[in-house]
């Protein structure tokens, strides 16, 4: 606890509380326009977070980056109908519909305090949880690793997008791109087809600015045309009054766990957990028919868990070094440049970067209430700004992020190959995030496999005989096995 | 024949200037270095390499043992050898230098690299810092002759937990050649962190770190059972070496600092002077001691002899296959192509009226076909480097900017401001205040 109190202590001090507001206030910016996400922001930033001297300092940025972005798009579904960022796609279902029926102040305001209320309940959950699954990792043997991230690798498979064919596909796909380059086990290369630039494969860098930023922005010219009707803004109702807190307590603590639950399993992300938070909502509401027309309860629901996911993803992430979210890889990633290799390790050598992860997801998550209140009237104009001058700026951005990473062109076509990936997947209706995950699962799943084999003497049967193995190992086969039977049950569901 | 007006005349002039700089240049290595030399550190920032580069590059700028900055370039990846190829193929003119230690030597003999040591100009070797063969706190085996014995006794059953062809290994290896019928079972775990958990958590039953990993996880619940020197750390004097153990096994970390092949004799001194002021500095002195790492310097032959003696040391280890691995590359490779039949039967089966069309004709449709083919072009500039970075982003911001704007007069000072500001400005933010290299 005085490792915390001592984190609090440094993110108050100048330098990492403006680290901070920066932080916050670029994610909420970044999250309300339509079109640039989180994940890129954080992506283009991480190159510069590498000559800053203390990965504190890093992590700080780049957290309250992440709390803000997923806070910010709440703003542009509501008044523009447009979610700012995936994780808003249901707050836009009940925002749009209240704010356009008179009531925008309200909306957003019931909007701020589900994301206030998400980030708090999280917070709790990541400072009481990752400590002790640090610890117990230490007795995890490579064969549990291997089992964990193939479990999470179904997960994906099961969970994302609409179709399970599709999504399973896109997984696949990002395994598949994670193989070429040096065996994760043995170091020889493979499939580099002799091209020796690929002999360390594709970094995960330029694949996720390409995948998400170059072909969103290709989008965007191709959206150039549509102007997004902003609904007019008024501040009235933006704070929530104490019965509506006593109306709501119950749904947000609700969704909040649902969010947070969501988190903690690897791989899947905050729009994930919105919805799930959104269809709990409405099964368990007793006006499950004004849920789509403008329901505060579908509002509520959706923003405190794709909020509560922050704090959850972040749990395995520091925990284990398994990312909970697309996010959270970028983040991992900062952690790696910096020489700092996540899990138990993580708490003994360098207590104060864990702990000021958590201090700035709590921190950051009052700066972006407070800033968002605040700022709404002005985020409204920035919204609708043209396309014509932010599309040219982000792409200079993403040629200088990828080449930045590792100092050479090569990363930069590969970056905009993926771009054309990303773009191609997304027109015939592929999702990207299990592209991603698959991609950063892969090689630890590999490593892992890899590393149990040679210990064993080459003998799988340890996958089995070990407890904790077989327990994940069993969840992935019922992950896999479950939609299939839902399917034959109901076919028409 | 025409007589050259004034105006050519004094162009031609002003190239000849030129011309003569650059040849002058070329032929005298007293101007050496007139431009910031780079130094490609091939592994992440953060890392053991790069903190050590960046320690010694402080030095020299402060106390401006070089007339031009040393610009740090990290290019990870494949065991050091993505950064390696980038010297081995770079002009040898000095402006590119290679930081790289053993792995340069264990890379070749690994297979991961065709090339090794020999194909660059050594400049020095600086810093020294063993290797600690280390067990867990409650362990069994109490020195290196207990676990080399059961290391025989039972061939092949204790785990090694290693970095499969890094220097980690190859130590591992050494210890078995120096045992006749010792076998350790090698196992890849990766960075000292996770090999020191492997030991805690009894995956492993030894590994080895460096001197300074040992003495930062020492009280995690390790113990050294070695040091493999022929004198005892002076930082560590409580461990036992190698040779009072009687397995005559060396390792010793050094960084060596390379230039291409074909670099001029004199631009090799020019550096080699710097790194030796360097690390007889003060603060440098310092620094390296908080890291247990003594700060020598070797240059010339005695540095070829050194690396001479390394590779024998290395090549005459064998590095036994480890485990069979499972094909994951053809399993992944039959499971997205059952996928993708499946995705491809589904969607064909869906109307194809509801599928979206695409108007050519649409100005949208053009402008993104038009600003896809910019960005090439422009990454294409950048690769060739025929143009200076500021001009390219300028010209590509602007480009981009009109056909989105659709060269609109309205639009057209903003996006000039906006190019501006993103030619010269990043390209300030960039190098001088992140230091990092533009393309």
């Amino acid at each position: 606890m005085t490792d915390l109190a001592s984190a609090f202590e440094h993110l108050l001090m100048p330098w990492p509380f403006c680290l901070m507001l920066i932080g916050v206030v670029l994610g909420v910016i970044v999250g309300a326009v339509p079109g640039l996400t989180g994940a890129m922001l954080i992506a283009l930033t991480l190159p510069l977070t590498y000559t800053m001297s203390d990965p504190a300092d890093a992590m700080i940025l780049l957290v309250s980056m992440y709390v803000g972005s997923i806070s910010g798009g709440l703003i542009s579904a509501t008044l523009l109908r447009m979610p700012g960022t995936p994780a808003s796609i249901m707050t836009t279902l009940d925002g749009h519909p209240l704010a356009a029926s008179g009531q925008p102040g309200r909306a957003l305001g019931l909007g701020v305090a589900g994301s206030f209320v998400g980030g708090l309940i999280s917070w709790i959950f990541l400072v009481l949880l990752s400590k002790p699954i640090a610890d117990l990792s230490t007795h995890l043997g490579p064969f549990d690793f291997f089992s964990l991230t193939f479990m999470a690798l179904m997960l994906i498979a099961s969970v994302a997008g609409k179709s399970l064919s599709r999504g399973a596909l896109s997984g696949a796909l990002g395994v598949l791109a994670s193989l070429p380059g040096v065996h994760p086990a043995t170091g020889d290369p493979r499939m580099t087809l002799g091209i020796r630039e690929l002999d360390a494969g594709f970094q995960l860098l330029p694949v996720l600015i390409g995948l998400f930023a170059v072909s969103q922005l290709v989008r965007e010219i191709l959206r150039l045309d549509e102007k997004a009707e902003a609904t007019k803004y008024d501040s009235s109702g933006l704070l929530l009054s104490v019965k509506d807190w006593a109306t709501h307590a119950f749904n947000l603590i609700r969704s909040s766990l649902i969010g947070v639950w969501v988190g903690i399993l690897p791989g899947v992300g905050a729009n994930i957990g919105s919805v799930l938070a959104y269809s709990a909502a409405k099964s368990m509401s007793k006006t499950p028919e004004k849920f789509g027309e403008g329901s505060e309860e579908g509002i509520i629901a959706s923003e405190a868990a794709n909020n509560a996911t922050v704090g959850g993803a972040l749990i395995p992430l520091v925990a284990l070094g398994i990312p909970g979210s697309v996010i959270d890889a970028i983040l991992l990633g900062a952690l790696v440049l910096h020489g700092l290799t996540p899990g138990p390790m993580l708490f003994r050598d360098n207590p104060e970067v864990v702990y000021t992860i958590m201090a700035t997801t709590l921190v950051a998550n009052f700066a972006m209430a407070a800033f968002m209140l605040l700022s709404i009237r002005y985020l409204t104009r920035l919204m609708i700004a043209p396309r014509a001058y932010l599309v040219p700026i982000v792409l200079v951005c993403c040629v200088i992020g990828s080449y930045a990473q590792n100092n050479r062109m090569f990363d930069v076509w590969i970056m905009l190959a993926f771009g054309a990936v990303g773009f191609v997947m997304e027109s015939v209706k592929i999702p990207l995030a299990p592209f991603v995950i698959g991609f950063i699962l892969a090689p630890i799943a590999e490593e892992n496999l890899g590393a149990g084999l040679q210990a064993s003497g080459g003998s799988y049967i340890p996958i089995v005989t070990s407890p904790i193995s077989l327990v994940f190992c069993l969840c992935a086969v019922g992950l896999l096995v479950w939609p299939m039977i839902r399917r034959v049950w109901k076919p028409d569901g | 024949m025409t007589i050259p007006s004034t105006r050519n005349c004094r162009r031609l002039r002003v190239a000849l200037l030129a011309f003569s700089f650059i040849a002058f240049a070329g032929t005298v290595g007293a101007d050496y270095p007139d431009r910031p030399i780079h130094l490609i550190v091939p592994f992440g920032p953060g890392g053991g390499s790069d903190t050590y580069a960046r320690a010694l590059k402080q030095a020299i700028e402060d106390h401006e043992m070089l007339p031009q900055p040393l610009v740090i370039v990290n290019v990870k990846g494949a065991g050091a050898t993505i950064g390696s190829r980038q010297v081995k193929n770079a002009e040898p003119d000095g402006y590119t230098l290679l930081l790289l230690h053993e792995a340069i030597v264990t890379a070749k003999y690994s297979g991961q690299a065709d090339y090794g040591p020999e194909a660059f100009e050594p400049i020095a070797g600086t810093g020294r810092i063993g290797l600690v063969i280390a067990v867990a706190e409650k362990s069994k085996y109490q020195s290196l002759t207990d676990l080399l014995e059961d290391a025989k006794r039972r061939p092949d059953r204790l785990v090694f937990a290693a970095n499969i062809g890094a220097p980690v290994h190859f130590v591992g290896a050494m210890l078995e050649q120096h045992w006749p019928g010792a076998r350790f079972r090698f196992t890849q775990t990766g960075g000292g962190e996770k090999r020191l958990n492997a030991l805690l958590g009894r995956h492993a039953a030894v590994s080895a770190f460096s001197l300074e990993e040992y003495l930062r996880y020492q009280s995690a619940g390790i113990r050294a059972i070695a040091y493999c020197d022929k004198q005892r750390a002076k930082d560590a004097p409580e461990i036992p070496t190698s040779f009072e153990q009687g397995v005559p096994v060396q390792h010793i970390n050094m960084q060596f600092w390379w230039a291409p092949k074909g670099t001029p004799q004199e631009r090799i001194d020019v550096m080699a002077n710097a790194l030796q002021r360097a690390m007889q500095n003060e603060d440098v002195i310092a620094r390296m001691k908080k890291i247990h790492n003594e700060p020598v310097f070797i240059q010339g032959e005695e540095m070829r002899a050194e690396v001479e003696r390394r590779q024998t040391a290395v090549s005459s280890v064998i590095l036994r296959e480890t485990q069979e691995l499972p094909n994951v590359p053809l399993f992944v490779g039959i499971i997205t192509a059952f996928l993708g039949v499946v995705v491809g039967v589904k969607s064909l089966r869906e109307s194809a009226a509801r599928r979206a069309r695409v108007d050519w004709s649409s100005y949208c449709v053009r402008a993104a076909i038009a600003c896809t083919a910019i960005t090439v072009l422009y990454a294409t500039l950048l690769a060739t480097t025929f143009v200076e970075f500021h001009a390219a982003t300028f010209l590509y911001v602007l480009s981009v900017g009109a056909i989105l704007t659709r060269c609109g007069s309205r639009h057209l000072l903003p996006i000039v401001l906006v190019a501006v500001v993103m030619s010269l400005g990043l390209s300030i933010v960039f190098t001088k205040f992140f230091s990092l290299v533009l393309p």
